[in-house]
């Protein structure tokens, strides 16, 4: 059995996806069962809106589950999904870098066909409650799990894990939105990242693996550089500017996450009509 | 696609956009959920059918088989929604003949309601051996 932290390499899910342009990306989504929501449909993987947003085509990646329901690392299965942008539900605040989807009914059905997903949802009592994020200290450790730069460990279809520090008080939104920022080095491929606390052993410290929220950007400096000197007729120089990373990440609160289940699910009840059953 | 295996269908039928998720067996590591909406039954019926038409050289003739059997066999379907002639879908009714259209040498009617066309898409995945669910059943 994978030890507490181990088992979040499977809290991650590798997203390729690809976009009516022909552009590629890969991003990171993790894997939440919300208590709340009715059984069987409780299942979701949450990212950003800026990761999905526009993809026709995703893979995920799963590691397959053994029959002794352990993982069998190395063995990977992908579900290949088209229109991956309309199954995805993005927080009700457009400024509010977070989406789910429902991920219950394809499991379902690929569980039906012998296929079974190894999984570590984040749940409910996972989640950061607001004492932790009171008590928890700025520049106190904090992990996220993902796939930076889009690597991953090729051989074994395993994320990578990263720390960082907490950088503002994590018990206020910092410029009011429901962010706050790490001291870490964050990387494209890296949205969508759960992002935990670490712990410390100290009396009346913060509990390890609280899910804090979701790693959505990172702060960036332009910065001018010269890419090479040539003769032109108005002799000018090109001169390029490139964003470096200033390694502070945006992290949306974990109560993000809630709100955009809770919204998903209003969305469903408000469709007039529900499909019935088939008649034949 | 033809290596590809289709697992399920599910259609939601209800009203439109209408929708289709066709589960699919790329290889043993590999499942695909193609997920589409339509705006028209027209163009439902076309993705559906052209999804289908690949699972064997027979289909076509199998779903009309299949639905003239249903309907000749049914003391309230009073006519085929799938035959190889057009005026078999409205018989003594020409003028609505323009609510079909053919695909691979057959005509196909598009005006029927939620229930009839569920009772297509069925007919039609019987034909190609492919299960058919409603996606009420899927926990979307």
């Amino acid at each position: 059995m994978p030890t507490p932290f181990k088992r979040l390499l499977y809290t991650a899910v590798r997203l390729e996806t690809k976009f009516r342009d022909g552009s590629t990306g890969a991003g990171t989504s993790f894997v939440f069962r919300d208590a709340a929501s009715p059984a069987g449909q409780d299942l979701f993987l949450v990212s950003n809106k800026h990761v999905v947003a526009g993809a026709e085509e995703a893979y995920l990646y799963f590691t397959e589950k053994g029959s002794d329901d352990q993982p069998k690392v190395g063995t990977p299965f992908f579900l290949q999904n088209s229109m991956f942008w309309m199954q995805w539900h993005g927080h009700p605040d457009v400024k509010v870098d977070v989406s789910v989807m429902p991920l219950s009914w394809q499991l379902d059905l690929i569980a039906r066909d012998g296929k079974r997903a190894f999984l570590n949802p984040v749940t409910l009592d996972d989640v950061a409650p607001p004492n932790v994020f009171e008590n928890l200290d700025v520049t106190a450790p904090v992990m996220f799990v993902g796939f930076p730069n889009g690597m991953f460990d090729e051989k074994h279809y395993l994320p990578i894990f990263r720390r960082g520090y907490v950088a503002t008080s994590p018990d206020r939104d910092f410029n009011g939105a429901p962010v706050f920022l790490i001291d870490a080095s964050v990387f494209p491929g890296s949205s969508g990242s759960p992002v935990f606390t670490v712990g410390d052993s100290s009396i009346g410290g913060t509990p390890a693996l609280k899910l804090l929220g979701v790693v959505a950007a990172v702060y960036t400096q332009p910065t001018d550089g010269h890419i090479s000197w040539y003769a032109a007729p108005t002799n000018q120089i090109p001169v390029p500017t490139v964003d470096q990373m200033i390694d502070l990440g945006v992290v949306f609160k974990a109560r993000c996450i809630r709100e955009t289940i809770a919204s998903f699910h209003d969305s469903q009840r408000s469709k007039p009509n529900k499909d019935m059953q088939a008649t034949a | 696609m033809n290596a590809e295996r289709i697992v399920t269908v599910s259609a939601g039928l209800i009203r439109p956009p209408w929708r289709l998720i066709v589960q699919s067996e790329v290889s043993p590591t590999q499942q695909r959920f193609d997920v589409r909406r339509f705006s028209t039954l027209r163009d439902f019926m076309m993705g559906l059918l052209t999804i289908l038409i690949v699972t064997r050289s027979d289909f076509m003739s199998r779903l009309a088989s299949l639905e003239t059997d249903k309907w000749q066999k049914s003391k309230h379907k009073v006519r085929p929604y799938v035959a190889e002639r057009v005026d078999l879908l409205y018989m003594n009714r020409p003028s609505l003949e323009k609510h079909s259209f053919n695909f691979s040498g057959y005509w196909i009617a598009t005006n029927l309601g939620h229930k009839e066309v569920s009772s297509l898409v069925h007919q039609a995945c019987t034909a190609a051996g492919v299960p058919y669910q409603s996606i009420a059943t899927l926990k979307l």
